[in-house]
């Protein structure tokens, strides 16, 4: 919110004795002013010290009129402008004489609007500036000649200065949700005033020397001559006030009030509607004004919208209103005597009803409605105004008869009539505050004036507390206090949050990570030098992919997604990882190694609430003929680094399609792991127990997932890291070494193409019992002489014994274990050379 | 030859022996390396010009064969030496010239082309343990809850009302789940408080590092998917001095000495009372810059006290459980600590910027 300084100061009162706030700032005073502001929750964005304006605009006297030849529309004026001779001006007017005073717009000056006043000749004299009427210096509306100024206007002298308008400091605050007192000159003031050792004056401002001597009379009373209020539903309004004026109207200082406003970042309107908006902005109280002869029965009544009904707001909308069903509150509406909607309560007039320039008689509508109308209609129609701004945060229930007060005085006007419903004041909302709660939250204790003194001043009403406890009364503009720790706030809000003191905690555990916490890091670091990047993905992402990717069953939608790219929960890190390859390589990056350790979601599991989040470990690689291969030796090696983890990979064989949906329907959470390269792809089994799969993604995905970018073949291997979790985690035993040298058993076999690596790996460890410390393969090939259906695997066997070096004997019973082994197990021939 | 043919009888005759014997060493050749190996055989070898002439000692009186004897020695020493100290030489010479002939540019393999054997965290996460090792180290424990959550947990346990602004749809994704409205892509960390406190053990000291969503469109500050870390203490006898001082010394920890932190008046529904906490501009250490308009202080995060209402929510008792939460963005940290000008480049995983924290 804007506030002026200059505004601001005007409810300052300093303390007896004191001096009175400065009108002209020091940058030091303004800063001090910053900081009371900021250290109060109400933060300052900005502050911009805005000239004054019209500047080369000076007050000229007329001394000479003569018409020209030939013209009939212009004449030629000397005047007197401080300079020693007369200035010659050409002008069109024809309201003055010789003796006026009027704004004198000199060479160089610019004139709202952008308009720049230069030395003219017209029908052979010169103009040496320009002479303006009210409209032109948008100080009024009126243009219909030029601004006669009063005699004392000094001539020469700038006319800004003569109008008091000086240069203005706009300070721009940002207001929590929970201040609606703040969002006021008014509420601003009473709330820093005591930081910066003022005293808050609540009748302060420009035309409050106007009469309204009837007004205090006239609100005493229930009702006062004619009713201006009808029907008013008190569940839709918790306090209405009417106030009847006959025009003309004038504001007591046009010029001040249309300049706050525009600085504000108001237009001026109306001196109605001017006067309504500068009470709002004062004093928080939004108001409406409407053309009384529009008014059937020249009265108003509040209540719930009705389903359907429409209503033309003043922006010439027509609005489709909604009823209040249960706990779905709707729109509240102002009604005529015929309970004909005339305005959207809170939110905006009726466009039936708008002030005009032919305007003769008001009512003027100050009211408060409930937030969460206010709030719903305002969301539900997007139409958020300044009004409907402070009705949703909270107006004082007690700020009409103050605000109607004020109204009168900027117009000077006396209302020709009042009226009021609902309960004035409204009751005061009294806090219990135990003094122990305070020094047990704050972690220091306050004396209770000293609780006076800081809450007094704001509106609060400190009781007499002779034991632990007292009662504080809140006062009406505060809604947001409703309990003790409310209280407390405040009272460390006045106090100072910078003078409570600090201490340092003590916490009664030992810091670390859990052993899944260590995992976590382990991996990342592990892969990190293994040259691979961590990409960060949105849980969100497109659901085209899911196609692509060949995920299977539907995907958890966003209601309400900011794009179609990301519309649904992912299933597999697979998405993110591709659309990265595919950022990438258009930016000439196609080798590319990324992981990422993220959540993936399922639809919710039986009676859950919440989608099926696990976290996998997702990892891709680029390579120039087999993706896959890379992310195999990859995981062989971080199943070392985390150590008690045996991994498998579990390969459909390659005639059967049925073992693909097989194997992945024993994955958990199926439906949600893409499909990959049907020869090169398995799935991953970690100490028994599926979890994930490895491979490379299918060539066809790859192009489509990254527009054609990559040639190369791209690995993939995702994991649910819920595997780290059941593995034992007991600290590895060391084993005894041998003092013997061990020997090295070279085997290869003819087997079947669908015979793993791994089964024969593990068939040769079973044969060779204890004395093989490891079983390697070292080659593989295939040949015509082999035929399509089989290949040749060597193994290497380390054959190491604690107790004495492996004989000869043992070497050649070795040999034929295996062998026997080999053959019965998996139909496999040892090549004998 | 000096002297091979002389066969000495007494001592002055063995000592002019000997001294020619010398004289010819000292012309003798001592490289290349043949010719070393020569000079050693010529006078060290069993038949050389040292034994033949130590054969002539027995010839002498006693006395005098022990000075001839001791002079000898001395000779036989000095050529040992000699001789061992100049065929370390000469292979040193020989070393130098192989290793000479094996020269390798090892700036060579410093800028070849190659795959980065080195990968790199992201960013994001390098600072996000950076501040858990603090807490840590504080004596907190790192907890982590379901990025979808109920608006139970979202919102309603955390005093959010009903109609509070902050669960407008224009500011939360919602999902096709169950009631509409009612399960959320998390708006926060501050859920995974309100599991904590359910789970009841108690007091809780920990850090709630996570991802979480908004939705805002990207813009250089904004992006709709980013991390926060969250702070939870409760325990008796927690005041807001204790808020203040884990925030400050958080700061100090973090950022270094000189950066300090200060909390000021702010509003969130789940705290009572509220701050924001601002540290000193990192840019400018608080003289005023562009990056924090001029002021010297940067807002970091948001904290306060336990609202007594979530307390209640979860059943715990606010008249024995006092408590402070504190939270902010990692990003955010992140572009202080890095200058990143444009949160935008998280989103992407642009290599080129992804391999600039490798270190």
């Amino acid at each position: 919110m804007k506030i002026l300084y200059s505004w601001l100061v005007e409810f300052f009162e300093p303390r007896p004795g004191a001096e009175a706030p400065s009108l002209q700032p020091s940058p030091s005073e303004l800063n001090l002013l910053v900081d009371a502001l900021n250290s109060l929750g109400m933060v300052v964005e900005s502050v911009e010290r805005v000239p004054a304006p019209l500047a080369g605009v000076v007050v000229a006297e007329v001394a000479q009129i003569d018409e020209i030849e030939g013209a009939d529309h212009i004449r030629h004026v000397l005047v007197h402008s401080g300079q020693e001779s007369p200035v010659s001006v050409v002008c069109g007017a024809t309201n003055f004489a010789v003796g006026d005073r009027v704004p004198f717009a000199q060479v160089g000056a610019v004139l709202p609007g952008e308009f720049r006043i230069e030395r003219r000749t017209m029908m052979g004299k010169v103009s040496n500036g320009m002479l303006c009427s009210a409209r032109e210096l948008e100080l009024s509306d009126d243009g219909s000649g030029l601004m006669i100024l009063p005699a004392d206007a000094p001539v020469g002298g700038a006319l800004a200065k003569f109008l008091g308008l000086e240069e203005e400091i706009v300070i721009d605050l940002a207001i929590e949700a929970n201040r609606p007192d703040a969002n006021s000159v008014a509420g601003v003031a009473r709330d820093v005033a005591p930081t910066l050792g003022f005293v808050f004056r609540s009748d302060s401002g420009i035309g409050a020397q106007a009469p309204a001597k009837v007004l205090r009379d006239q609100l005493d009373r229930s009702s006062h001559g004619e009713r201006l209020i009808g029907e008013v539903d008190l569940a839709a309004v918790s306090r209405i006030v009417a106030a009847k004026f006959q025009g003309p109207f004038a504001l007591v200082d046009p010029t001040t009030v249309r300049r706050r406003l525009q600085l504000c970042g108001m237009r001026s309107i109306s001196p109605v509607v001017d006067a309504s908006n500068y009470v709002m902005i004062e004093m928080g109280q939004p108001t409406h004004p409407y053309d009384l002869r529009a008014l059937s029965g020249s009265s108003i009544g509040v209540r719930n919208a009705r389903d359907g009904e429409r209503l033309k707001t003043l922006d010439g909308e027509e609005r489709v209103l909604q009823g209040t069903h249960g706990e779905d509150v709707g729109d509240i509406v102002i009604v005529d005597a015929d309970s004909t909607p005339v305005g959207l309560a809170g939110v905006m007039g009726g466009d039936s009803s708008v002030i005009t320039a032919e305007t003769t008689s008001v009512l003027l509508e100050l009211a408060c409605f409930p937030r969460s109308n206010i709030a719903r209609t305002s969301k539900r129609l997007g139409l958020r105004s300044e009004a409907s701004a402070r009705f949703e945060r909270g107006v004082d229930p007690n700020a009409a008869e103050w605000a109607l007060r004020r109204f009168c005085e900027l117009l000077a006007q006396e209302p020709l009539a009042v009226d009021s419903a609902g309960p004035r004041p409204v009751p005061s909302v009294t806090v219990s505050l135990r003094l122990a709660q305070i020094e047990r939250l704050l972690g220091r204790g306050f004396e209770i004036d000293h609780l006076r003194r800081l809450l007094e001043p704001c509106g609060f009403l400190v009781g007499d507390g002779s034991d632990d406890i007292t009662e504080v009364v809140v006062p009406s503009f505060r809604p947001d206090c409703t309990i003790e720790a409310d209280i407390i706030e405040e009272i460390a809000r006045h106090e100072g949050y910078r003078s409570l003191g600090e201490r340092r905690i003590q916490s009664p555990y030992v810091g670390k990570l859990t052993p899944y916490q260590r995992d976590l890091r382990k991996i990342g670091d592990f892969l990190v030098s293994r040259g691979y990047f961590e990409l960060m993905g949105s849980a969100l992402v497109n659901d085209e992919d899911s196609a692509v990717l060949g995920l299977s069953g539907p995907s958890i939608r966003a209601s309400n997604p900011l794009s179609a790219e990301e519309s649904v929960l992912r299933r597999t890190l697979a998405s993110t990882a591709l659309a990265a390859l595919r950022f990438n390589a258009a930016r000439r990056r196609s080798e590319v190694a990324l992981f990422e350790i993220g959540e993936v979601f399922s639809m919710p599991v039986g009676t859950a609430m919440l989608p099926d989040e696990t976290t996998r470990l997702g990892v891709m690689t680029t390579s120039p003929e087999n993706g896959a291969a890379p992310l195999v030796g990859l995981l062989a090696d971080l199943a070392l680094v985390l150590g008690s983890l045996e991994v498998e990979i579990v390969q459909p064989s390659r005639d059967s399609e049925a073992i693909v949906a097989a194997t992945l329907a024993g994955l958990p959470s199926p439906g949600s792991w893409p499909d990959l390269h049907f020869g090169r792809s398995g799935y991953v089994v970690v100490n028994g127990v599926p979890c994930g799969a490895i491979g490379e993604f299918k060539v066809e995905t790859v192009r489509d997932m990254t527009d054609g970018l990559i040639r190369d073949r791209v690995g993939w291997l995702e994991l649910d890291l819920s595997c780290l979790g059941i593995r034992d985690r007991r600290p590895h035993q060391a084993q005894e070494l041998s003092h013997f040298t061990s020997t090295d058993l070279d085997l290869a076999f003819e087997l079947e193409v669908g015979v793993s690596a791994l089964q024969l790996c593990r068939t040769v460890q079973r044969a060779c019992g204890d004395l093989a410390r490891s079983v390697e393969l070292f080659d593989v090939f295939t040949s015509e002489r082999l035929g399509p259906n089989r290949r040749s695997l060597a193994v290497r066997i380390r054959l190491e014994s604690i107790e004495s070096t492996v004989s000869e004997s043992q070497l050649a019973e070795i040999i034929q274990r295996v062998e026997d082994l080999v053959r019965t197990d998996l139909g496999g021939v040892l090549r004998r050379s | 030859m000096a002297g091979s043919d002389v066969n000495p009888g007494s001592l002055r005759e063995f000592l002019a022996a000997l001294e020619s014997l010398r004289s010819s060493f000292d012309e003798a050749p001592l490289a290349p390396e043949e010719a070393l190996r020569a000079t050693e055989g010529r006078f060290l070898a069993k038949g050389g010009e040292i034994a033949l002439l130590s054969r002539s000692l027995g010839r002498l009186s006693q006395d005098d064969r022990r000075e001839a004897g001791s002079a000898l020695q001395a000779f036989r020493a000095r050529v040992t030496e000699t001789l061992s100290t100049q065929r370390r030489y000469l292979e040193s010479l020989a070393s130098l010239e192989r290793e000479r002939q094996e020269r390798y540019d090892l700036t060579e393999d410093l800028v070849r082309e190659r795959r980065a054997a080195v990968g790199a965290l992201n960013v994001v996460t390098q600072t996000r343990y950076a501040l858990e090792d603090l807490f840590v180290g504080m004596g907190f424990s790192i907890e982590t809850g379901p990025e979808v959550e109920s608006e139970w947990y979202n919102f309603e346990a955390l005093n959010v009302a009903k109609y509070h602004p902050a669960r407008d749809a224009q500011d939360s994704f919602f999902l096709e789940l169950g009631e509409p409205g009612s399960v959320v892509l998390r708006t926060q960390t501050s859920p995974v408080q309100i599991r904590l406190l359910e789970r009841g053990v108690l007091p809780i000291y920990a850090v709630i590092p996570g991802k979480v969503f908004r939705r805002d469109t990207p813009d250089a500050r904004h992006t709709p998917s980013f991390h926060q870390i969250e702070g939870l203490v409760v325990d008796e006898h927690i005041t807001f001095q204790d808020l203040a001082g884990t925030v400050s010394g958080f700061t100090k920890a973090y950022f270094g000495q000189e950066i300090s932190a200060r909390l000021r008046p702010a509003y969130f529904p789940f705290t009572e009372p509220s701050a924001e906490f601002e540290i000193t501009c990192t840019i400018c250490l608080g003289s005023g810059c562009r990056t924090c308009s001029g002021v010297g202080w940067i807002e970091l995060g948001g904290c306060g006290m336990v609202h007594p209402n979530v307390f209640r929510s979860v059943g715990v008792d606010p008249e024995r459980w006092s408590g402070f939460a504190f939270g902010f963005g990692i990003e955010r940290l992140a572009q202080m600590k890095h200058g990143l000008a444009d949160m935008r480049v998280l989103l992407d995983n642009d290599l080129r910027f992804l391999s600039q924290f490798r270190g």
